[in-house]
């Protein structure tokens, strides 16, 4: 297989914009991965932002003290203090200009706003595990989850104002948990979950996708409802793409479990899982990262618009997950960033 | 670059008998008592005129002799496949005489009485030091069917291969918990 060749990650770097104006000035340096956080008590479980200066992380509550919850905003990466207890299994970023909303344990929602910087929390009415959240908006959310020993799911609704299960349900979360949930719109909403189960939204009806795994797929992601890529795995890895109307199986051979996907506006996909093994697909291929920054397992992974790539991970195999870690490839940060 | 996953299928040597507390890796097939380890900071790795020696054990956050017949925990993983490929039994290793970088260490379970594989992980570590040995810990070989597991004998059983080509194994016949629990401690099985 061929390897990644950290060139590409100069080009990538090089075409990218420079940044705001008001961006704080950065070490220079050539692109290289840094370990940004290691060792965290809970493990690292998603890393997602508006920009390069913009980045929200979240994690388990693996000391009872509350879940890992910090922001980067450019020059000092900082540990906010969510008044919350149990696990935060995701964040999305983008939901509005002033939300950020993060998912978790016992069907936990938690709400931030950037504009009082206050924290809030409500709760689906369910007390599985939210493992995704995806929205086109503040009122129009998807949650997805479940009670994984019992591979039994649950999917929710958010309004806004009420947290519902979808009418009809689908059969599926009768026999599977779902891990994550990926929209393009609010008629085009992808989930994903055990047993390989895809679930797709029209903007109706919710309908399963065929696909060619019975392992679980853990995470999905794309460029539009039918350019999307969805990863998974327990031992062996699965890596589906969507080609238009079916499901494409692209496992490189020897894959390991993958458990993150980030697909980027020329349609690079990244991939990260287990044992700390990075895969990019460029021009068609996939091909692994050379020298990991880690050992530990990846849960997720983000690039941001400078073309930074964030990665989570730590021990996942442990209930709650713990032992952390934080790394990110590009240009040096800056220096004692905390928190 | 990573070592090749695929280079080490050594072939198993015969599990030693079990362990006293504190007397480290025992040999797998030298009959011989574990010597004076030393440890060269130069090569990175622990010295043994016996050679590399490892021990299987269990553990999550730190390596936990395990002996023969031990009950063991079947422990649930937070986000996987359920019964199916959801549970796990903690696995460790402490080795010595090996060079502790990018180690590649492979755990397998398998039903003592068959020998059928039920379930496996291979993974890099850089090993931590623990006295005069190395350790790895909290690694999770997946089952593929946790059900048929309950109250069964089980072999653990662990290959190192370190980056030099040094290898060793070791093995252990425990005995699986009698039930698969969901987070409120229930048995999952029919």
């Amino acid at each position: 297989m061929r390897r990644w060749d950290l060139s590409y990650g100069l080009a990538l770097l090089a075409l990218a914009c420079s940044g705001e104006k008001n961006d704080p000035p950065r070490p220079s340096g050539p692109p290289a991965w840094q370990v940004v956080l290691e060792g965290t008590p809970g493990a690292l479980l998603r890393a997602h932002g508006t920009s390069a200066n913009d980045v929200w992380i979240v994690g388990a509550d693996a000391d009872g003290q509350g879940p890992l919850v910090y922001h980067y905003d450019g020059q000092r990466l900082s540990k906010h203090d969510t008044g919350t207890t149990g696990d935060l299994w995701w964040v999305q970023a983008d939901l509005s200009a002033d939300e950020i909303r993060m998912v978790g344990e016992r069907g936990r929602v938690v709400q931030y706003r950037p504009s009082t910087g206050q924290f809030s929390e409500r709760s689906a009415p369910t007390t599985d595990t939210i493992f995704g959240v995806w929205g086109d908006d503040t009122n129009s959310a998807w949650y997805v989850g479940g009670e994984t020993s019992a591979n039994r799911g649950v999917i929710w609704r958010d309004d806004g104002t009420t947290i519902s299960a979808p009418v009809p349900l689908p059969v599926a979360t009768s026999s599977a948990t779902f891990f994550k949930a990926q929209g393009f719109g609010a008629d085009a909403v992808w989930m994903v979950g055990q047993r390989g189960r895809a679930l797709y939204f029209d903007g109706q009806t919710i309908s399963e996708s065929p696909t060619p795994t019975f392992l679980p797929l853990i995470a999905v992601h794309g460029l539009s409802a039918d350019q999307v890529y969805a990863v998974g795995g327990v031992a062996d890895g699965v890596i589906l793409r969507r080609d238009g109307q079916t499901w494409v199986d692209e496992t490189p051979r020897g894959l390991p479990q993958m458990s993150g996907i980030w697909v980027t506006p020329d349609g690079t996909a990244y991939a990260a899982g287990f044992n700390g093994h990075l895969y990019v697909r460029k021009d068609g291929v996939w091909s692994e990262f050379e020298e990991p920054p880690t050992f530990q397992d990846f849960h997720a992974i983000w690039v941001d618009d400078q073309g930074g790539i964030w990665a989570v991970g730590g021990r996942l195999a442990a209930d709650p997950p713990r032992d952390g870690v934080l790394v990110y490839y590009g240009p040096p940060l800056p220096e004692g960033i905390g928190p | 670059m990573r070592l090749g996953l695929c280079c080490l299928l050594l072939p198993l040597a015969c599990g030693s008998e079990g362990s006293t507390p504190d007397a480290g890796p025992t040999p797998v097939d030298s009959g011989l008592p574990p010597g004076d380890a030393g440890f060269d900071q130069d090569l990175g790795v622990a010295l043994d005129a016996s050679g590399p020696r490892c021990e299987v054990g269990t553990g999550v956050d730190l390596f936990e002799e395990v002996a023969e017949d031990q009950v063991v925990a079947l422990s649930l993983g937070p986000q996987g496949g359920g019964r199916y490929s959801g549970y796990h039994i903690w696995s460790s290793v402490r080795v010595n005489g090996v060079a502790p970088q990018r180690a590649l260490v492979r755990f397998k379970l398998l039903m003592a009485d068959t020998g059928t594989e039920i379930g496996r992980q291979e993974r890099q570590f850089n090993l931590e030091p623990s006295g005069n040995n190395f350790v790895a810990y909290g690694v999770a070989p997946w089952i593929d069917d946790c059900c048929p597991v309950r109250n069964q004998a089980v072999l653990m059983q662990v290959e190192l291969q370190d980056q030099n080509g040094l290898t060793c194994t070791d093995q252990r016949r425990v005995r699986a918990a009698d039930r698969c629990p969901d987070p409120n401690g229930n048995d999952i099985c029919p």
